[in-house]
């Protein structure tokens, strides 16, 4: 499903080099869930945006479905995100000014869906996470938890092949963290969904299938979910 | 005493109070209001009693204000460093947002400092032509000719020599005003036609001025365009012609001239050689026109009038410029010299003994003797006035474009406060407190507010320049001896308009910026840290409403009702616009926002937009109605659309969705970039209010000018009365048999109109007891033939008639049949006229002795000169006039009138005929006065400035503001091109909405303007123009949000993502 081969990333500020991430290789296959962990600053949202596509690469390969990321214009990648991917982020950035509905729709809408169709999508991710009855409300008017819900379903309104998850939980309680994460494991479970989840909760990298713990723009370790690192 | 002990006690008590105290907190809380009672303090210092020792000028004041609030910003600085340097390092946080900001509060500064600055250079300009038409003849003695007038030049009575001797004994021995005077000099000015027999072109009303060679004494030399002097001593066969006369005549030195009078029918005539060509300064010009200089002996004989002068010219000490602070005192002197050389005459009106008037502040109803009027003094307190009205004019002007300026001010505070919104709400949890909140935005509001008005004063005088040059090349588009360069020579700047400019600048700014940082500071901590929205308003916020509703209401009730009283029309139109919002207000309380303030939007948009309701209201037809309640009417009009658009942005966006549905990513687009502008309602609102006040007022100048453009020819058709040539020369008895008799003529004049003339000393009004000074009396023959009788074949449009009259023809009719009917005719320039139906009492002295005829005016008409049209018989029989100066001829069918025109005045030299090409005159003064409009419509053009301005820091505040978003949405599949076209969409939103609803109430009130009775005007939309004035605003619009919305589209998604501000 995504596969990296050497990548690196490096940043240039000013006279300062930063080398985010350093000959990096990494895949994922299709329906499974990984983790991504380390600690702060070592390159996981790094190797999260490279291999979404959001951030160019410095050095190597990153293919997603078999296609070259650098062989996409950034036109070709924005059409691949808004044809097959999603995204949770940890602020869940939600346009503010659309409501929850309109978010959700939105997705649909660049994918060159009708309005009519979007709506009726959008209506039903949102009740697939339980917010059927918030639709009409602005992202402000909703809870953590909510907000985040909605982000989920705007992530997975438009069937992607792969959702990335930027710590998915990172403002949320405890409590509202494991509903998610239980939400997020039904999904991959019932549909075949690809995950892959940024993470410093070592309770949500338990639930997925593969933990990759990174240090210093590398991976360190692999293990699988369940087993002690 | 016992107050002052309070005071003392509890200055005590506070000073010595805990800080947690009672009192402590009392003290702290009034510490807070310290600024603003020192303010108030200051306040009542002015008006207790500083005014009146340091002058109660608004300058004054205005310089005192800045003073005040200067020592108590500084004051407040001083004790609150944290907050200064906060304040000082928010300026200077971002270099191109800080250029922006100054950028857009700087332009309401320019444009006072631009009309303040024009009104320098228009009162310098305007001055000029006063100072060097009359020179050193500070003050003029001469008595009004009342049977001879001209078009240019007055006649003058003569009289001995001896008056002169008499009155320079009289003055030089003066105690109080014998030293101001420099010298007194006799001199005969007589109308005149100038022919060079060398080129063969003729000059008709020009001005003959004969004096003594020593005259260059007291008057000054004459100068060549070298700057040489051109010696006086000239002998009696030669002359000095001014520029202007050389240029109309084509002369030059050596060439012979023939002078013939106008003034006389006679066929003596005199021949001069050209010695001298001076250059129209403070000798060479007389009243700006075409003079030629002689000696007096010249004049003496060429006038029939030996021994005697008919002009008396006094030069005070002080200069060209500073003589006129004399004025008063030798002319006093002057005129009671003069009472004490003549027995005193009898008043034709109310017999009253009078001779020459004690009070010289006018120069109306001359007696029959020679008196001293002070004509310079008023021609350049005249010239002061109306450059000061234009000034008055463009600031009127401004208005709108400060009003923009004052929205765009708030605008921006309000945005900087939401883009500060998370760190202000950190600082107020650290214990930063709101008055310090209030404080750091004071401070920064401060230095911007003082930056933006240097600035604003600077670019001011360049927009006066631009004026100043429009202005030049309107005049001499026209005026050939008034070029370009000249006008801009005049280009002045005083350093009082310098600082009233910027003063008004600081105060404007400061003021708005003080309001909007003390509603900043409102906010509440945890909102603002977590950057949530407002709640709704609560139901005490509507019940607040509701009080301020009827308050409001009832405010409009007393307004209306004082209008009666007032005759006022602002009142009477501002009071039911007051009660309908109040209603609103009212509303508010009961039904949602979106209802309550879309109807009373809607009901003022009504009330304003339909003619009949407000402008053109019948009832206030016979109210005072001034330019402010254009102003007023604009800007309530524009607030009322803002309302009705903001509460229903649904509407448009149903019928885009609606247009777009078939293009999906379009739809996604549009669904942003319309979400903003209806989710920041206050910002958009200010933004398409600030673009909606100034295309307002551009269209509506636009579409007054068209209509007055269209109206011009059938407008100088109608002043024209139908007739193609106007003639003025010596009064004579019979034009019509003397221009039938031409065989040079012949066949090509088809009609002949001469009238009898008299200047009548006044005109006195019995049903209002206005007088009416100076009118001129005409009188026609009421049985003359065909196309020669005036009464059946003029075509005058008459603005009102008397009661019992139904059409003009009646009034004609009745005024050929009755010596005593006549009818008023008002000039294009001209404004008091009598009313239809009054009784004139007619004052004159033909010959010297005082008679009096009433009359009753049973029309007013538009016409081509401001007096009174009787019968012959009128002119005869009362004043035993039977000859004129006036006629009105008509050229044969396919002639030029100019041609003809020019024929008359070379065959008719002898009579010293001047001639009027009446619709060539009439269009070329309509031309000039539309000119005009197409300046001030530059001008408020200036004020889009403003709105291109307000979109572009929107445009780029939003682009920092959602940067995240932005990631966001390129996260979602949003391409480079969709977020540019987003924020492109968003602008052109905001700018069309402004455009739309400016350009429609423009063109309202455009079509109101011609609504209004006896406009003469048709409704015209200048559709080219409205498309050029439309397209280039949001060309512009769209250009200046063009560099943020590509920022905006270039940022990496995943930098986007990462960035919080």
């Amino acid at each position: 499903m995504v596969e990296a081969q050497s990548v690196w990333k490096v940043y240039q500020t000013g006279t300062l080099k930063v080398e985010a991430l350093r000959g990096l290789d990494f895949k994922v296959r299709k329906g499974e869930m990984v983790a991504v962990m380390g600690p702060s600053g070592c390159g996981k949202t790094t190797l999260l945006n490279c291999l979404s596509g959001l951030d160019d690469i410095t050095k190597g390969m990153v293919a997603i479905e078999g296609v070259d990321l650098a062989s996409m214009s950034d036109d070709q990648k924005s059409g691949f995100r808004a044809r097959r991917m999603g995204f949770i982020f940890q602020a869940y950035n939600l346009l503010p000014v659309l409501s929850a509905q309109e978010n959700v729709e939105l997705p649909l809408l660049l994918a060159g869906v009708s309005e009519a169709e979007a709506r009726k999508e959008a209506l039903s991710a949102l009740k697939m996470v339980g917010l059927e009855e918030w639709r009409l409300h602005k992202p402000m008017e909703l809870s953590g938890g909510q907000q985040q819900r909605v982000t989920i379903a705007r992530a997975l309104v438009n069937k992607p092949a792969i959702v990335w998850g930027d710590e998915p939980t990172g403002n949320l309680d405890s409590e509202n963290s494991a509903e998610i994460v239980k939400l997020l494991r039904s999904l991959n479970r019932d549909y075949g969904l690809t995950f892959v989840i940024v993470t410093h909760d070592s309770h949500i990298a338990q639930e997925t299938d593969r933990i990759v713990s990174m240090r210093n723009g590398q991976i360190e370790k692999e293990t699988a979910a369940g087993t002690k690192s | 005493m016992v107050v002052g002990l309070g005071a003392g006690y509890l200055s005590y008590l506070f000073s010595r109070a805990k800080p947690t105290s009672r009192a402590g907190r009392y003290s702290r809380k009034l510490l807070s209001f310290s600024s603003l009672v020192i303010g108030l303090a200051a306040l009542l210092l002015w008006f207790g009693g500083l005014s009146s020792i340091a002058g109660s000028s608004t300058i004054g004041f205005e310089v005192y204000i800045v003073a005040v609030l200067l020592l108590i910003s500084l004051g407040m600085m001083l004790r609150d460093r944290l907050t200064l340097r906060m304040a000082l390092r928010n300026f200077t946080r971002r270099k191109t947002n800080m250029a922006l900001v100054i950028a857009g509060l700087m332009i309401g500064t320019a444009m006072i400092s631009g009309s303040l600055v024009t009104g320098d250079t228009l009162t310098e300009l305007f001055t000029r032509g006063a100072y060097f038409g009359y020179g050193h003849a500070d003050e003029v003695v001469y008595a009004r000719n009342s049977t001879t007038f001209g078009f240019q030049g007055s006649a003058y009575q003569y009289f001995g020599y001896n008056v002169y001797q008499s009155l320079s004994t009289g003055l030089s021995n003066y105690p109080s005003a014998g030293p101001d005077v420099v010298g007194v000099t006799p001199e005969i000015i007589e109308t005149v036609s100038i022919y060079d027999s060398n080129k063969g072109i003729v000059q008709a009303g020009s001005a003959l001025i004969g004096s003594f060679s020593n005259a260059s004494r007291a008057l000054g030399d004459f100068h060549s365009t070298s700057g040489s002097v051109i010696p006086s001593t000239f002998n009696d066969t030669e002359a000095v012609l001014n520029d202007k006369a050389a240029r109309d005549l084509n002369a030059t030195i050596g060439d012979t001239v023939t002078v013939y009078s106008a003034q006389r029918f006679t066929a003596q005539h005199l021949n001069f050689t050209v010695v001298g060509i001076a250059v129209s300064d403070e000798r060479g010009s007389f009243t700006q026109g075409d003079d030629v200089f002689v000696t007096l002996n010249s004049a003496q004989q060429f006038t029939g009038h030996p021994n005697s002068v008919n002009y008396i010219a006094i030069t005070n000490i002080g200069g060209l410029r500073g003589a006129i602070q004399y004025s008063r005192t030798v002319a006093l002197a002057a005129n009671q010299t003069l009472d004490s050389i003549y027995s005193t005459t009898q008043s034709t009106i109310n017999s009253t003994s009078i001779g020459c008037k004690t009070d010289i502040s006018t120069v109306v109803t001359p007696p029959a003797i020679p008196c001293a009027f002070t004509e310079k003094k008023l021609s350049v307190d005249n010239a002061t006035d109306g450059a000061k009205s234009l000034s008055q004019f463009f600031l009127i002007l401004s208005s709108f474009a400060i009003l923009a300026g004052i929205v765009l001010i708030l605008n921006i505070f309000i945005m900087l406060a939401e883009e500060r919104k998370s760190e202000m709400g950190m600082a107020r949890a650290v214990g930063m407190r709101r008055s310090q909140l209030t404080r750091l935005f004071l401070f920064e509001g401060s230095l911007y507010s003082a930056g933006a008005s240097i600035v604003g004063v600077l670019v001011g005088i360049g927009v006066a320049y631009a004026i100043l040059y429009a202005i030049g090349n309107i005049f001499s588009a026209f005026i050939p001896s008034l070029n370009e360069s000249l006008v801009l020579s005049s280009f002045t700047i005083s350093p009082e308009s310098l600082f009233a400019a910027f003063t008004a600048g600081v105060l404007i700014t400061y003021v708005t910026i003080l309001l909007t940082s003390w509603r900043i500071s409102k906010l509440n901590i945890i909102r603002a840290i977590r950057n949530i929205p407002e709640p709704p308003r609560g139901e005490r916020t509507y019940t607040l409403l509701l009080v301020a509703g009827f308050a409001m209401a009832l405010a409009g009730v007393v307004v209306f009702q004082a209008s009666f009283a007032a005759k006022s029309t602002m009142e009477a139109l501002v009071g039911p616009s007051l009660i309908i919002f109040g209603a609103g207000l009212v509303l508010s309380r009961f039904l949602r926002n979106r209802y309550a303030f879309t109807l009373s939007g809607f009901a003022l948009l009504v009330q304003w937009a339909v003619p009949s309701l407000s402008f053109d209201n019948p009832l206030v037809s016979n109210y005072s109605f001034g330019p402010e309640v254009f102003i007023v009417g604009g800007i309530i009009m524009v607030v009322a659309s803002v309302l009705v658009v903001m509460y229903n942005t649904d509407v448009p966006l149903k019928m885009l969705r609606f247009v777009l549905r078939k293009r999906r990513t379009l739809t996604a687009i549009f669904k942003i970039a319309l979400s903003y502008p209806e989710n920041k309602r206050f910002r958009t609102a200010a933004t398409v209010a600030m673009f909606a006040l100034v295309l307002f007022t551009v269209s509506a100048v636009a579409g007054i000018q068209a209509e007055l453009n269209a109206s011009i020819s059938q407008s100088a058709k109608d002043q024209s009365g139908g007739y193609d040539i106007a003639t003025n020369t010596a009064p004579i008895a019979n034009l019509t048999s003397s221009v039938m008799a031409d065989a040079t003529l012949s066949n090509k004049v088809s009609a002949v109109i001469p009238f009898t003339t008299i200047l009548l000393q006044e005109a006195h009004d019995s049903s209002t007891s206005q007088d009416f000074p100076l009118t001129q009396l005409v009188g026609a023959d009421p049985s003359a033939l065909g196309a020669d009788n005036f009464f059946t074949t003029n075509s005058f449009k008459m603005l009102s008639l008397a009661t019992g009259f139904g059409s003009a023809t009646e009034v004609w009719n009745a005024v050929r049949s009755n010596e005593s009917y006549v009818v008023w005719s008002v000039s294009f320039a001209g404004n008091g006229h009598p009313n239809p139906g009054d009784d004139l009492v007619l004052a004159a002295r033909p010959a010297g002795n005082p008679v009096l005829k009433s009359v009753r005016v049973l029309g007013v008409l538009r016409g081509l000169f401001d007096g009174i049209i009787g019968v012959r018989g009128l002119l005869k029989d009362s004043f035993n006039v039977d000859s004129g100066t006036l006629g009105l001829v008509n050229v044969a069918k396919g002639l030029d009138p100019v041609n003809v025109a020019n024929l008359l005045k070379k065959d008719f030299i002898q009579l010293g005929m001047q001639t009027i090409v009446i619709e060539v005159t009439i269009e070329q003064g309509q031309r000039i006065f539309l000119s005009f409009f197409g300046l001030f419509e530059g001008y408020l053009a200036l004020g889009l400035v403003v709105g291109v301005a307000g979109v572009g820091i929107i445009s780029i505040r939003s682009v920092v503001e959602r940067r995240n978003e932005i990631g966001i949405l390129r996260a979602l599949g949003f391409r480079k091109r969709m977020v540019l076209l987003a924020f492109l969409v968003e602008s052109s939103y905001i700018a069309l909405l402004g455009i739309i609803i400016g350009v429609s109430l423009g063109v309202d009130l455009a079509y109101a303007f011609t609504a209004q009775p006896n406009s003469g005007l048709s409704f015209v939309i200048p559709w080219t123009q409205i498309i050029e004035i439309s397209v280039a605003s949001y060309a512009l619009a769209m250009l200046s949000v063009l560099g943020s919305a590509r920022k905006a589209s270039k940022i990496p998604p995943a930098e986007a993502l990462r960035y919080t501000e």
